[in-house]
């Protein structure tokens, strides 16, 4: 149907632009809902009429037809309640979110395979069921005009005109941008090298000092360009904050409760590499907090507190990392019930679980396993605990903090990296290779003599202020065996999740900024490895992969 | 023959269907997101030789457009075709009354919106353009 044009180079576009316009619809239909109460709002039922058209139109240009004939059911209707024929109901409600989400799967089907069919016949028939139920069902014949749109103003359209001053860039491109910035710090580490060797060697000392004067500059202004590449690659997370008003109103309704969200910081702006994995966890949190955390109206006005429940979703800065927090003004949780709980789970020895204090306790929810509530909920339960999120963060070399009050609520704090794309890293030799180990799972590093290690049978271990640790011989996990047992023995002492390991090298060189470059595909999966970085000297080193080494 | 041609619609993924839609004849597209940016993108660029106009649209919509161009003097000059989802009719009729010279449905068939391109501005010159084109039955 498109003769001689072939428009499937746009399947990207199209995808991306249809998502941009199923969001502003569901951000609009959520408006149209808190408002409900007071009336249709027309203003808003136009504004979705727009996106809906352009969504249309598109769609018919690409050739899905049965994705044009949809969202025209869902304008149709839209049309019906500038007529007010049709009530805003949750039924309405929950049949055009429903269409939204169905929409949003189809894309997301496209965009994998542009061949899929598209079905809406259960979409269709809730749309239709909807519209049998009205009042009084009027004939198209006696149906009153539909009032004609209001022209919107140019305020209404502020996010227009807001998207024309920013540039939409593929984000490889900022990728291959830091890696080239990379590349140039190395350099310049080579720049500081070569001065060494200069003052040596020549004695002109006029000359050395300008020659370290611009080599000072170029660092600054590396240094500069660093800070600038960092920021470009910085949304704020309102991008990810949003998503999740409808997720809290769906669960709230699904629970019987009222929650309330709220968004605080979220014009703090955070690197994209951590934005995109911090929908996750903050998914389980808010979950949990729904889920367990907050009261049902019934139980909050018999301990006098507000009907509504506020769940607040915080972000900031702070010193060199990101603070995100999901805090509730539910139930709290009771260090004495989780005692309980520990023990009754066997988590817990009885003796060990008397002497914890209510700090200590509260930490045991991020145990496997362990939930404070017995029975299993639809939304909360299926394994989905807070242990999963504890070792997500991990993952993002992070960390998460509880503090509980019972009666006044809970708060979950994750302290996440400025970015994941550059890290601080323990260099460390192993059969004359340099290898990084990423500082955040470096708890420290000691010192031991050969004797203290001791074979097990299953591998070695030693003894460290009275606890087993197990030792991982690097050398050996890479296949480059080196010396026999030494009588001096590097171990730098790492944690990932709730495991501890011993990795046994030769030497400590030092700690270091790197730039984390990904291996290529074809390398498959690399046990013990995560990455690769390149060194001052221009060498390569590989990243070590903690968990994966703990996990042997 | 067809060198500059502006494009009035508030999708940005109709702009990048259209730059394929007009591969063929080489030339330049001008990007107006409404109305109003239709019109200060004529005031600012001579030679435009065809406008493809959007209806629905925020800001000003393709018959507002269609009211200033043609006080403007715009539309006695340049042909005019509305390329629009159906939604009101009344609108396109309105549209064709303020002098577009042609209307196409959306979703179009891209050889029906060449071939009206090549009857309203035929390789020879810029002849024929009173002729009224509609590609699609009202």
């Amino acid at each position: 149907m498109n003769g001689d044009c072939d428009f499937s180079a746009l399947v990207g576009d199209f995808v991306e632009d249809a998502g941009g316009h199923l969001d502003a619809v569901e951000g609009f239909l959520l408006e149209l809902e808190r408002r409900a109460p007071e009336g249709c709002d027309a203003e808003l039922v136009t504004l979705i009429q727009g996106h809906l058209h352009t969504l249309k139109g598109n769609s018919g240009m690409m050739g899905l037809a049965p994705l044009q004939q949809y969202v025209h059911r869902l304008e149709e209707v839209l049309k019906e309640t500038g007529a007010g024929a049709l009530t805003l109901d949750a039924a309405f409600f929950g049949a055009l979110y429903g269409g939204i989400n169905a929409l949003r799967g189809a894309l997301f089907r496209f965009a994998q395979s542009p061949d899929t069919d598209f079905d809406f016949a259960g979409e269709e028939s809730a749309l239709e069921a909807l519209r049998a139920s009205r009042p009084a069902a009027p004939d198209s014949a006696a149906q009153p005009a539909p009032a004609l749109p209001r022209p919107a103003t140019a305020a209404e359209f502020g996010y227009i005109t807001q998207k024309s001053s920013t540039l939409k860039v593929n984000f490889e491109k900022l990728d291959e941008l830091l890696n080239l910035m990379g590349e140039l710090v190395i350099q310049r580490t080579a720049l500081a090298t070569l001065e060494k060797r200069l003052r040596e060697q020549v004695t002109d000392r006029e000359l050395l000092n300008a020659f370290n004067e611009t080599s000072q500059l170029i660092g600054k202004s590396t240094d500069d360009l660093r800070q600038s590449i960092m920021k470009v690659r910085m949304l704020p997370v309102k991008t990810v904050f949003q998503r999740f008003q409808r997720l809290v109103r769906d669960l709230s309704l699904a629970h019987g409760k009222e929650v309330r969200l709220v968004l605080a910081g979220e014009d703090t702006e955070l690197d994209k590499t951590v934005l995109d994995e911090i929908g996750e966890p903050l998914l389980h949190l808010i979950r949990n907090a729904v889920d367990h955390g907050l009261e049902t109206p019934a139980e909050r006005r018999a301990r006098g507190k507000e009907r509504c429940g506020t769940l607040t979703l915080g972000a900031r800065h702070e010193s060199n990392h990101i603070v995100i927090s999901v805090s509730d003004d539910g139930g709290g949780m009771d260090p004495e019930e989780i005692r309980k709980k520990a023990v009754a789970r066997g988590i817990l020895e009885p003796e060990a679980a008397r002497g914890m204090s209510g700090a200590e306790l509260l930490q045991l929810v991020f145990v496997p396993g362990f939930s404070t509530r017995s029975e299993v909920t639809e939304t909360s339960g299926r394994g989905i605990g807070l242990d999963v999120v504890k070792k997500i963060v991990s993952s993002l070399n992070g960390i998460i903090e509880i503090d509980s009050k019972p009666g006044r609520g809970t708060t979950f704090t994750m302290m996440l990296p400025l970015t994941l794309a550059i890290i601080t890293a323990l260099m460390v030799e192993v059969a004359g290779q340099t290898y990084a180990v990423p500082l955040s799972g470096v708890l420290e590093s000691v010192q031991i003599g050969g004797e203290e290690c001791h074979d097990t049978g299953s591998g070695e271990v030693i003894m460290l202020r009275d606890r087993v640790l197990p030792l991982h011989r690097l050398d050996r996990f890479f296949g480059r065996p080196g010396d026999v047992q030494k009588e001096q023995e590097y171990v730098v002492v790492v944690a990932s999740g709730d495991k501890k390991g011993g990795l046994v090298v030769d030497r400590l060189v030092g700690q270091q900024e790197i730039v984390i470059k990904g291996l290529d595909d074809y390398l498959g999966e690399l046990p013990g490895i995560s990455g690769g970085t390149v060194l001052g000297d221009g060498t390569v080193s590989l990243i070590v992969d903690i968990p994966s080494i703990l996990g042997r | 023959m067809l060198k500059k041609v502006l494009v009035i619609d508030d999708s940005e993924m109709i702009h990048k269907m259209y730059r394929l839609v007009l591969n063929r004849y080489n030339c330049e597209i001008l990007d107006a997101m409404d109305g109003q940016q239709g019109l200060d993108l004529l005031e600012r660029h001579q030679g435009v030789q065809l406008i493809l106009l959007d209806i629905n649209m925020p800001v000003m919509n393709g018959v507002q457009f269609l009211e200033k161009a043609g006080t403007l003097g715009y539309t006695s000059r340049i042909p005019v075709v509305i390329i629009s989802t159906e939604g009101k009719e009344s609108d396109t009729i309105r549209g064709l009354q303020l002098g577009a010279k042609g209307y196409v449905k959306k979703p179009f068939n891209p050889t029906l919106l060449h071939e009206l391109i090549e009857k309203l501005l035929p390789p020879g010159g810029a002849a024929g353009l009173d002729q009224r084109s509609c590609a699609n039955t009202l």
